[in-house]
């Protein structure tokens, strides 16, 4: 990893050779701006992490040509910490996104276990005090009075939002099913901690895609 | 509280230990003293610090349905690739995709884990959710909105999961493999070698019932 | 002069199969369409540029750096690719009328169908049981119990009222 070694693809002075990179770049270039596009077209911001994801592929692969036409190895450390920071970033977004186990901050624990309601008393009435509830409870109002009545005299029962947050072990949309083979710890807090799913806020990505078709 | 993962054998661990000074001295391009010593050091620390749950190895390596497993699988990511190009500028749009639920055979971690990887890996099928109580793959098929398509992607899963269990499976995969294969009317693969390790294991139990 | 050309053909390549992920991400209709698109075709891209630099840098240690690169893309990308598509599918960024069949969906109806069977049988029983505490209290309040020990445990988020 130390600069030049190797036969150069391309010199200067060389018409053909040059031409052909400026092509191979200008595809490239093209890849990029589409990708773009998708980034700012995209209705939800999964849309936007997979366009993420794609540029920086093809900024990698740009490099890896950029290397293979002069002949120079210093550019790898960078295209690793591009592959790098494209993976955690996909990651860290589809875990705010995904919002299946509300259950690992301690309110919920302490709901849970009985100690303590859901809600708590303000000069209007009873509002829940996790602010994901608050909003699903403020657009039941408006949308669904039924559904608004019925979440606030069950004290925040999580299993009529919107959120599928199920007890049953079978349940595949948990996703995190059942611990396999014995290799896990029987601590029911370090599983939660351990889950892949995190709590997201409704709030940020309520405009992003229409509720639409049939869901 | 007790964790309930067995500890690591030390033929696991050398393994992690010899694969982790490999990939630091592929990034460092020269096998000298210094860095395979800063190798072994910088390995024995991530292994403690992050001390993963075991992975339960079948301990069997078939080499020649492992290198036809390669092979297969590069030639698929080869096509699949241009198939998918082709799908993205061909002027007619693009089908509805659907979601296809797929039985394995095996009840292993870390085959349904590489089943997982090498259906993403493979353009057109993408699994999105796993069952792991009922070992069911849940996989998305690209541009799959007719019956023959649904089949075809479903398959490929049989077909990746056949190939990796016949070159890292264990005796127990590959039983559960033939019973179902059997059920669809497909014939089992590797007879002679299950028949074998069964018979082994038989002998196996039979003599430790014999003594204890 | 071969292997110059070679090498231009696979970097050319990848070039094209990067625009056609580009593309792609910007053609196809749905989320999990786009997803396929846009990160399984540059895998291969990426191996074929791997080849490139490897014809054109003569040396080991170059390309088992990129040997490096490319192991670790192939294992972080389908698990960054299957973490998205399950984020989408269980929110609503993913307009599942547009699947053409979901067995997924299935799976997971029948499962809720059976949680709401458990959890109103095991409310059911619940009922049952204060009903017959009930019944037990009223028969030894009698007895009379002089601690108010029933109280859960102070918690340090909501201040009690100085007990």
């Amino acid at each position: 990893m130390n600069g030049q070694q190797g036969i150069p693809l391309v010199s200067v002075d060389d018409g053909m050779g040059l031409t052909i990179a400026l092509a191979i770049g200008a595809v490239f270039l093209a890849a990029v701006v589409i990708a773009i596009v998708r980034i700012v077209r995209g209705p939800s911001i999964l849309d936007r992490m997979i366009a993420t994801d794609a540029f920086l592929a093809t900024i990698m692969c740009g490099l890896g040509g950029v290397a293979a036409f002069s002949a120079r190895t210093d550019l790898f450390p960078v295209m690793l910490v591009i592959s790098m920071f494209g993976f955690v970033g996909a990651v860290g977004v589809s875990r705010y996104v995904s919002r299946a186990d509300l259950r690992t901050t301690s309110r919920f624990r302490r709901m849970e276990r009985g100690q303590g309601s859901g809600t708590i008393g303000t000069a209007d009435g009873y509002e829940p005090s996790v602010p994901e509830l608050a909003i699903e409870l403020q657009e039941a109002r408006r949308m669904d009075p039924e559904r608004a009545a019925r979440m606030e005299t069950a004290g925040t029962d999580l299993d009529t939002s919107s959120m599928r947050v199920n007890a049953d072990p079978d349940d595949v949309s948990q996703g995190h099913a059942t611990p396999s083979e014995g290799n896990l710890d029987a601590d029911p807090a370090a599983e939660a901690i351990a889950d892949s799913d995190t709590q997201s806020s409704d709030a940020e990505h309520r405009d992003d895609e229409t509720r639409g078709g049939q869901s | 509280m007790v964790a309930r993962r067995r500890r690591q054998g030390f033929v696991e661990q050398l393994l992690y230990v010899l694969v982790l000074i490999v990939v630091w001295v592929f990034l460092w391009d020269e096998v000298s003293g210094m860095v395979v010593i800063s190798g072994a050091l910088l390995a024995f620390a991530l292994m403690r610090a992050f001390y993963l749950p075991p992975i339960q190895l079948s301990g069997r390596l078939n080499f020649y349905y492992g290198a036809y497993f390669l092979l297969w699988f590069m030639l698929n990511v080869l096509i699949a690739s241009f198939q998918v190009a082709w799908l993205t500028v061909r002027p007619r749009p693009v089908d509805a995709g659907s979601v296809i639920a797929v039985d394995l055979a095996t009840r292993s971690d870390l085959l349904i884990t590489l089943v997982t990887m090498v259906n993403g890996l493979i353009p057109g099928s993408l699994v999105i959710e796993i069952d792991r109580a009922r070992a069911v793959v849940f996989v998305h098929g690209l541009n799959c909105a007719d019956e023959e398509e649904l089949e075809r992607v479903r398959e490929k899963t049989h077909q990746i999961e056949t190939l990796l269990i016949c070159a890292i499976g264990s005796p127990h995969d590959i039983e559960a493999l033939n019973d179902a294969r059997a059920e669809r009317g497909l014939k089992p693969v590797l007879e002679k070698r299950a028949i074998r390790e069964r018979a082994r294991r038989a002998r196996a139990a039979k003599e430790a019932r014999a003594r204890g | 002069m071969t292997l110059d050309i070679v090498s231009t053909i696979f970097i050319a390549g990848a070039a094209l199969l990067s625009l056609a992920a580009a593309i792609g991400s910007v053609r196809f209709p749905d989320l999990l369409s786009r997803m396929h698109a846009s990160s399984k075709p540059q895998l291969f891209g990426l191996v074929m540029v791997m080849f490139a630099v490897a014809l054109q840098i003569q040396q080991w240690g170059p390309v088992t750096t990129m040997l490096v690169i490319v192991l670790f893309q192939l294992f972080t990308v389908p698990v960054a690719a299957h973490m998205i598509g399950r984020a989408g599918y269980r929110t609503k960024h993913l307009r599942r009328s547009m699947l053409y069949r979901d067995e997924l969906d299935d799976a997971v109806a029948r499962a809720q169908a059976r949680d709401v069977h458990a959890r109103e049988a095991a409310e059911r029983e619940q009922a049952a049981q204060a009903a017959r505490d009930k019944d037990q209290e009223t028969a030894d309040q009698s007895g009379g119990s002089a601690s108010g020990e029933d109280r859960t445990p102070n918690d340090h988020d909501e201040p009690d009222t100085g007990r």
